[in-house]
Parts: C-alpha cells; sequence; structure tokens
C-alpha cells in the first residue's frame, strides 16, 4: 500500500545553490592562474591577468548562472576573454611602435620561468597560445572535452583535435630535444 | 586530416582517463600529462592577497544593461512595432465615412445693418456648439442605450438642434416596405410628421430613407420604436446648441429697442434740422428692420429646436450573408472559431513576412560576427604564441 505524507513539503526541482563569490575565488584561484599562465608563458602577465579576471568576475558575479555552467569554466571563460584583450593590445602597440621607431631591436632577456622543467618548459615555448589554452584546460585543469569546447567556443571534435595536435607536437619537441 | 603521426583523439582520451599505454610513444605521452599536471605551479601568495582584498574594495556599479536585457527589450519593441503595422494593415484604417462629425455649420441669420459698429456683428460668429455620437451597433434591441445617449444631449430648457441618423437591415423588400409604413405611422402617433420619403425596392432587395420630424421630447421613444423594425447596423447622433445664439439674439434686440427708444425721443423733442431727423427716421427704420429680422431667426431656431430630425435608412445589404453568419448553436461557435483563426493566422501571417528578413538578416549579421571574432581570435593566439612577448607591466 502507498502512503503519503501529506506534511512532507513537495519535491521541487532547485538550482544549484550559489556559493560567496569569496569562497568560489578561494577554490578556483590556481586554476585560473594555471590556466592563464600556460595561455601566457609568463608569470607576472599571468598574475596580472588572473587578478583582473576576478576583479571582472566579481563585478559580474550576480549574473553568473550556475545551470549554465560550472564556476570554474565561467571563470575560465572571462581569463580567456581578460588574455584575448590584452593580446589585442598588445599587438596595436607592436604595430605602432614598429611604424613609428622602424624595426624594434630585439631584446635578449631570458624568459620568465613557469614553474616546469628547463626541457617542459622549452618545449611549451615552442607551441603557439592556442596549443598551450588547449593542453591548459584539458590536462592541467583536467575538463573534460565538453567543458573545455565551451570556454574555448569550438566544438567537441574540434577541441579534441587540437589537443591531440598539441600533445603530439610537445611530445615531438621534448623528443628531439631529448635526443639533442 | 589528421597526420600519421598524430594520435587518434578517442584513443588520447582514454590515455587521458588513465589507460595502460601500449608502446613507447603512448607512455611517453602518459609521462608528459603527468607532468603537466603535477608541476603546474599554484597561484602566488601576492596574487591570493590581491583577489582577497578585491571584495573588500568598494563595487563599482555598472550603469549599462545586461546584454540579454538589452536584446529581450529590443525583441519586445519589434514585435510591438509589427503588431502596429498589422494593425494598421488588416484594420484598414477603421473608420468609415459615418465616423467624421458633419462640420459644424452656422445658422446664419443675414446682416443686420443697424447702423452703429458693435451692432452689425454678424450672428453666425457666435459659438455654435455642436457634439457628434457615432453609436455603432450599441443599440440593444430594447434601445436602452439609445435613451441614455439622447438624453444629456437635449437638456431640459435649452434649445437644442439634434439630429439622428439610424441605419436598419432588413431581411427582404417585403420586411422593408413594412417597416417603412410602420416608420410612418410610429411617426404621426409621437405628434411628428415625415419631411421626406424614398423607397426603392428591387425584387428581394430595396433600399429607403425618410427624413421623419419628431417632437424634442418625443424623440427617446421614437428611437427605440424604429430601432425595433430591423436590425440597426448604424448609428449617429448630432447636436447642436442653439441656445446660445437665441440669447445673444436676444440681448442685440434689446440693445436695438433702447436704442429706437432714444431715437424715438430725439424725433419727438424737435430740436432736429430736417437733414437731421430724416437721418434718425432712416436709422431708426433700419434698426427695427435688424430686430424683425432677429426676431425671425429666433424663431427658426426655436421652431428648429423643438423637433428633431429623424433620417431613418432602411437597406436589404448583406442580409443574406449575414442570415448565414446568424446559425446558432455549434455551426455558429465554429463559424467563429474559424474566423477568428484566419485572422490570427493573418496577424501570424503578417508578423512573419515583417519579422523573417530582419531575423534573417540578425541571424547572417550574428555568424558573421561570431566568424570574424573566432578569426581574430585564433590569429591572436597564434601570433603570441612561440615567441610570447616578455611581461609588460600592466596597470
Amino acid at each position: 500500500m502507498k502512503t503519503v505524507n501529506s506534511l512532507a513539503p513537495p519535491l521541487t526541482r532547485r538550482a544549484p545553490l550559489r556559493r560567496s563569490f569569496a569562497a568560489a575565488a578561494e577554490e578556483h584561484l590556481d586554476d585560473v592562474h594555471r590556466y592563464l599562465l600556460m595561455l601566457t608563458a609568463d608569470p607576472t602577465l599571468a598574475e596580472d591577468l588572473t587578478a583582473e579576471t576576478f576583479e571582472k568576475a566579481l563585478r559580474s558575479w550576480r549574473r553568473y548562472d550556475p545551470r549554465r555552467s560550472s564556476e570554474r569554466t565561467w571563470l575560465c571563460r572571462i581569463g580567456r576573454n581578460v588574455a584575448l584583450d590584452h593580446f589585442r593590445s598588445e599587438s596595436r602597440r607592436r604595430r605602432r611602435e614598429e611604424r613609428h621607431a622602424g624595426e624594434v631591436a630585439g631584446s635578449e632577456v631570458a624568459p620568465p620561468e613557469l614553474g616546469f622543467s628547463p626541457e617542459l618548459e622549452a618545449a611549451l615555448r615552442t607551441l603557439s597560445a592556442g596549443e598551450r589554452e588547449v593542453l591548459a584546460l584539458r590536462i592541467v585543469l583536467d575538463l573534460d572535452a565538453d567543458a573545455a569546447a565551451r570556454v574555448l567556443g569550438v566544438g567537441r571534435s574540434a577541441c579534441s583535435m587540437r589537443l591531440a595536435r598539441a600533445l603530439g607536437k610537445l611530445e615531438e619537441r621534448m623528443a628531439a630535444d631529448a635526443l639533442a | 586530416m589528421p597526420s600519421p603521426d598524430l594520435i587518434a583523439p578517442d584513443r588520447l582520451e582514454e590515455l587521458l582517463g588513465g589507460v595502460l599505454p601500449e608502446g613507447e610513444r603512448e607512455a611517453r605521452l602518459q609521462g608528459l600529462v603527468r607532468e603537466l599536471r603535477t608541476d603546474a605551479p599554484a597561484a602566488p601568495a601576492p596574487l591570493r592577497a590581491r583577489v582577497r582584498a578585491l571584495e573588500e574594495a568598494p563595487r563599482r556599479r555598472r550603469a549599462a544593461l545586461p546584454r540579454r536585457r538589452t536584446a529581450l527589450a529590443l525583441a519586445f519593441v519589434l514585435l510591438a512595432l509589427a503588431a502596429i503595422g498589422a494593425g494598421i494593415v488588416f484594420g484598414g484604417g477603421g473608420a468609415s465615412d459615418d465616423d467624421e462629425a458633419a462640420p459644424a455649420e452656422g445658422r446664419d441669420v443675414g446682416a443686420v445693418d443697424v447702423g452703429g459698429a458693435e451692432e452689425a456683428q454678424a450672428p453666425s460668429a457666435l459659438p455654435q456648439a455642436r457634439t457628434t455620437l457615432e453609436l455603432k451597433n450599441i443599440f440593444s434591441a430594447a434601445g436602452e442605450p439609445a435613451r441614455d445617449a439622447i438624453a444629456p444631449l437635449s437638456p431640459r430648457g435649452r434649445a437644442t438642434d439634434v439630429d439622428l441618423w439610424v441605419e436598419l437591415r432588413l431581411a427582404d423588400a417585403e420586411e422593408l416596405s413594412g417597416a417603412a409604413g410602420e416608420a410612418m405611422s410610429i411617426t404621426r402617433e409621437l405628434g411628428g410628421w415625415v419631411a421626406a420619403s424614398d423607397i426603392d425596392t428591387q425584387g428581394r432587395e430595396g433600399a429607403a430613407e425618410l427624413a421623419l420630424r419628431i417632437p424634442v421630447g418625443r424623440v427617446q421613444d421614437a428611437v427605440v420604436r424604429l430601432s425595433e423594425l430591423g436590425t440597426i447596423t448604424s448609428q449617429r447622433v448630432e447636436a447642436q446648441d442653439l441656445q446660445a445664439g437665441i440669447d445673444s439674439r436676444d440681448r442685440r434686440i434689446e440693445r436695438l429697442e433702447r436704442s429706437n427708444r432714444a431715437l424715438e425721443l430725439r424725433l419727438e423733442s424737435g430740436t432736429l434740422t430736417p437733414e437731421q431727423e430724416l437721418s434718425v427716421r432712416l436709422q431708426l427704420e433700419r434698426q427695427r428692420n435688424a430686430i424683425a429680422d432677429l426676431r425671425r431667426a429666433n424663431l427658426t431656431d426655436r421652431r428648429e429646436a423643438a423637433t428633431s430630425e429623424l433620417t431613418l435608412l432602411l437597406h436589404t445589404r448583406e442580409a443574406a450573408a449575414r442570415e448565414e453568419k446568424d446559425e446558432g448553436g455549434a455551426a455558429g461557435a465554429a463559424r467563429d472559431a474559424l474566423d477568428f483563426l484566419a485572422g490570427a493566422g493573418a496577424v501570424a501571417l503578417f508578423l512573419a513576412i515583417v519579422l523573417s528578413p530582419i531575423l534573417l538578416l540578425v541571424v547572417l549579421l550574428w555568424l558573421a560576427l561570431r566568424s570574424r571574432t573566432r578569426r581574430i581570435e585564433t590569429r591572436l593566439l597564434e601570433r603570441s604564441g612561440p615567441a610570447a612577448p616578455p611581461s609588460t607591466p600592466r596597470a
């Protein structure tokens, strides 16, 4: 016999609970920083961009909808936009400088360390930002293919293909360096 | 097309999931993955402090509306515009010729020359209050609303010219002739008369126009009884206040009479020269004529106000079509529903026709923008690739 508890409140589908921004920031700060570090290959710049990402995220925290994406994906998307904005302005600045000052003398400054082994770092530096980005999302942050594709704004298969290419290239460079 | 050296994406997914590697290359790949995962540095403490401090800083309030809300508002505006457009196109302007109120016509009693400048003012310049009511199909069979509508137009004690037009539809010519006869006898019963009549029938079809004069006190009864002769298709009530003109003319008559008395006294005094006496007599005569004209004008207005002109239009137009439409029960309901659906369909079609090019344009624009953004992003990420620029301090 089926019994019904009339006093029990009806079961309703609830939206995922929203945490405070501070809690979300505390949990995902490392991930966002790692992602931006891989994307820019520059620790100082990555720190600046990470801070800017969280500043923007705080401003639009009210509009974040947990049903549409996870906090990490949402933060990575913001981080990506911040980085792209930076690259854009940097590219404009470089063009302006080249126009006004002719050829810019290449400075022989040693690239800053990223925190990996020297071999891996050297190999990573041969990749493009786009290739490093997919490695960061799929391997360092361990996002699944769908979430990574959402951050990149591409399809799942395109994302998998990018990853295979980037990882293949990285492995190839590492192998070549080891032989040398 | 993947190169032969490229590891298959599916196999790569398996390796990322922790499947045992097959061969040296796969083992190297897995080792690489492990190294990337374990050696990735954590956020430095100063950065953590910066992010923690963010929430404590006063928030900057954004004035701009969120993009989604703006898009929604824009969509509503577009829909509203389309609906207004549909209303204009399918509503056909709405108003019929009968809707236009008759232009206010002055009751000219003719210019009266009474000698004095202020007296020469024509009565036609007086304000004439005119009210027109278009009461389309609001008269019930019992005619109660008509009674309510006419009553305020002819207030007691004020001379008002009330003109009415009532249009009735009848089933056929025979019924039309009967109704015309009945209308005439109702008019006579109420103490009025038929000023003009024009009845024209051909076979089953026909039309009639009766100009009826009804005593003002019986107009409401007349409308009620006449409305019962057929189905009302349109009505109009027009009222013009004549009292203001009458009052003004009365005041002018009074002034002229005072002036006449003064002139008569001058004549009686015997102090006038023959030329002056002639001039005064002529002026007196003119003023007497003016008084007579004004009195006639007042009389005409009072007579006009004593009866109302009721124009009764009878016709058999659309009777057959209406009979089909008036069928009751399920068939009638089904027809009404179909009519409604047809109307809604027409509006939907109109909206689709109007909005589809706009929507197509928006979608194309969006796709083009997205594709452009992707291209730019890819270029940026490729450019800032192997030769990553040394960090530039950011503000």
